[in-house]
């Protein structure tokens, strides 16, 4: 029997036995950004400007995995207009990542791999580059999107007579702590992604300017520092699109 | 939003990652190595070029003259070297005038290793601890990136007892979780019982994720796993994966965990104000709805960063001909295979933390515990 086959059962059942509706919902958003990754590489090795489609792609992967993972309609249009901008601007940042970073394709590590492949393919792969430097962030930035709009929400929710003041004092402190464990999950993510590479440059014994020079490693650093300013911008459009509906509701009344 | 506002918490952040970018561009009397500066980059040659499989490319030749910065000693002033490579720059990459080289001396001849990409880092790395700063309250942007600089550093330490000692990979690896758990929680929500809770669902969970999986690998013999296409492997490909996904879950596990025990514990405060009793089953019921709502975005968070790993090999596959299964098993395989795990952690994390917290929960209420 097929391991793979067998864990991807395993998930199914547990996903549905703990999350019954949401589970079988969270599946289904997971197959179609599954799809959707599909379409881009496609799409991409088909010789489309990679990052016009990254620009679609994101947009769509986006709205799969705000509107795919909670219903309230409030929560998620905030989390999906700060999320596209977020994404949109950090694209532009992230080209000028590429401009000085040059990250492009693959490195002497990858020599390996490489052999008895064609590298003259005819494709731009400092495109692909800000293409890896932007998916990598959009689930964090949804994440955090999402975790703010909604806790604070809750908050608002559960305290009808809510000042402006306590108001802003809460939005502080769940920003404080959605930040501390995003930054974790992210920071801890490419840790866990580099582990292999860094033993590598320990074991070969890399000068140390060939470590932080490398570009390899540096990527994976400029795409996590992305990510976590991702997080931040994030947080904080998302509390200030809520302060408004807050404000607009309170002179309402 | 006024001009002062934006030049505060804006401006100020963005002009610091500048001088810091600038500052870090001429450290070159800190390096060991010789840093060269390209001055002249012309192409002497550039010829379209193409493969077995129709794709079409151009094949371009620069000479480069580069001045070293930091000469020392018998080392030369000016060198002048042919950089090839083609225009899709799959390896290697075209110079310009102005970046900055790190060079090399290989049997007699000067060679560039790599771009010199330190102020890059620098610069962003500024840039995040300028806006951070400008954004959230001063004290925990400090505890934020204490927590981070710690992790760093049980990490190298472990890195260099596992070069020094070779000693049981996932034992130190796993080991190296737990501390990590501990330390940034510490740092996020202080010595509570919160924390306490938060930390032992977060190993819980990381701990019966990892028995299950490895308990199916053992069953199938692995089988359908490619382990032999994992990159840059020193040691057991296997285990190596292994802590590597360890490390990758436990920060998304502990995201779920910390927000089931947190909304719990606020339910049990606000209980006990408005003196209501809640039973045990109930608590089990509204941790899982609380998580219920976290599952989809958390699995996403890792699924994009695992999927976007394996992009530029897979486009490369795909543009030497290869079919979609084939690369399922050589490219995406072990991607899958991570996403599949991170999945079942975090959903795992649910019942796991809904349970344990609410029996802790309505314990402390039958003996009147006040120190919630």
């Amino acid at each position: 029997m097929n391991a793979l086959l067998i864990l991807l059962i395993l998930l199914i059942v547990l996903m549905l036995i703990v999350a019954k509706k949401d589970g079988l919902r969270n599946l289904i958003g997971l197959t179609f950004n599954f799809i959707a990754i599909f379409v881009l590489i496609t799409l991409i090795s088909w010789g489309f400007n990679a990052i016009a489609v990254l620009i679609v792609l994101s947009v769509i992967i986006l709205a799969i995995a705000i509107f795919m993972s909670a219903d309230e309609s409030e929560v998620t249009l905030i989390a999906f207009k700060t999320s596209i901008i977020v994404v949109l601007s950090l694209l532009i940042l992230a080209l000028i990542i590429q401009h000085f970073g040059q990250f492009q394709g693959f490195a002497t590590e990858d020599v390996d791999e490489l052999e008895n492949l064609s590298l003259n393919v005819g494709l731009n792969f400092s495109n692909v580059a800000i293409v890896v430097m932007v998916i990598s962030m959009l689930g964090a930035v949804a994440e955090s999107a999402m975790a703010l709009a909604a806790s604070l929400s809750e908050v608002v929710e559960q305290d009808e007579n809510m000042s402006l003041d306590q108001f802003k004092n809460q939005r502080e402190i769940i920003s404080q702590q959605i930040l501390g464990t995003a930054v974790n999950t992210l920071f801890f993510g490419v840790l866990g992604a580099t582990v292999g590479l860094i033993l590598w440059f320990v074991r070969l014994n890399y000068r140390l300017a060939d470590i932080f020079n490398s570009k390899l490693l540096m990527a994976e650093v400029a795409t996590m520092l992305l990510g976590m300013l991702g997080i931040l911008f994030a947080i904080w459009l998302s509390g200030y699109f809520v302060q408004k509906s807050f404000e607009q509701k309170n002179t309402d009344r | 939003m006024n001009i002062k506002w934006i030049f505060k918490k804006m401006l100020l952040p963005i002009i610091f990652a500048i001088v810091a970018f600038f500052l870090v561009s001429h450290d070159q009397f800190l390096y060991e190595a010789p840093v060269g500066k390209i001055t002249v980059a012309k192409m002497i040659s550039s010829h379209e070029v193409s493969d077995d499989f129709q794709n079409k490319d151009r094949q371009v030749t620069q000479e480069l003259s580069i001045k070293v910065l930091n000469a020392k000693g018998a080392e030369p002033g000016n060198l002048n070297l042919k950089n090839t490579t083609t225009l899709s720059q799959t390896t290697g990459q075209i110079y310009r005038v102005g970046q900055q080289v790190i060079l090399k001396k290989i049997s007699g001849n000067y060679q560039i290793v790599t771009l010199k990409r330190d102020a890059l880092i620098v610069g962003l790395l500024v840039l995040f601890i300028g806006f951070v700063i400008s954004f959230e309250r001063f004290r925990a942007s400090i505890f934020l990136f204490l927590s981070l600089v710690l992790n760093l550093l049980y990490f190298v330490i472990v890195i260099a007892l596992n070069v020094e000692f070779n000693p049981p990979v996932i034992l130190l690896f796993g080991l190296l979780s737990v501390i990590f758990a501990a330390s940034s929680l510490l740092f996020v929500l202080g010595p509570t019982k919160q924390m306490l809770y938060t930390f032992i669902t977060t190993v819980l969970t990381t701990a019966l994720t990892f028995s299950i999986v490895l308990f199916v690998l053992k069953m199938t013999g692995n089988s359908g796993i490619h382990f032999e296409y994992l990159d840059y492997v020193t040691q057991n490909p296997s285990e190596f994966f292994f802590v590597g996904t360890m490390i990758s879950v436990l920060g998304a596990i502990m995201d779920g965990t910390g927000d089931i025990v947190a909304g719990l514990f606020g339910m049990a405060r606000q209980n006990k104000l408005n003196k209501i009793n809640m039973v045990r089953k109930d608590y089990i019921k509204s941790g899982i709805s609380i998580g219920q709502e976290l599952i989809g975005t958390l699995t996403n968070v890792l699924f994009m960063i695992f999927m976007a790993e394996t992009l530029p090999m897979t486009l490369l596959l795909l543009r030497n001909g290869n079919s979609w299964s084939y690369i399922a098993t050589v490219g995406l395989n072990l991607g899958l295979l991570q996403t599949i795990i991170s999945a079942i952690g975090i959903v795992l994390a649910v019942p796991i933390t809904a349970v344990f917290t609410s029996f802790a929960l309505t314990r402390s209420h039958q003996g009147k515990e006040s120190s919630l």
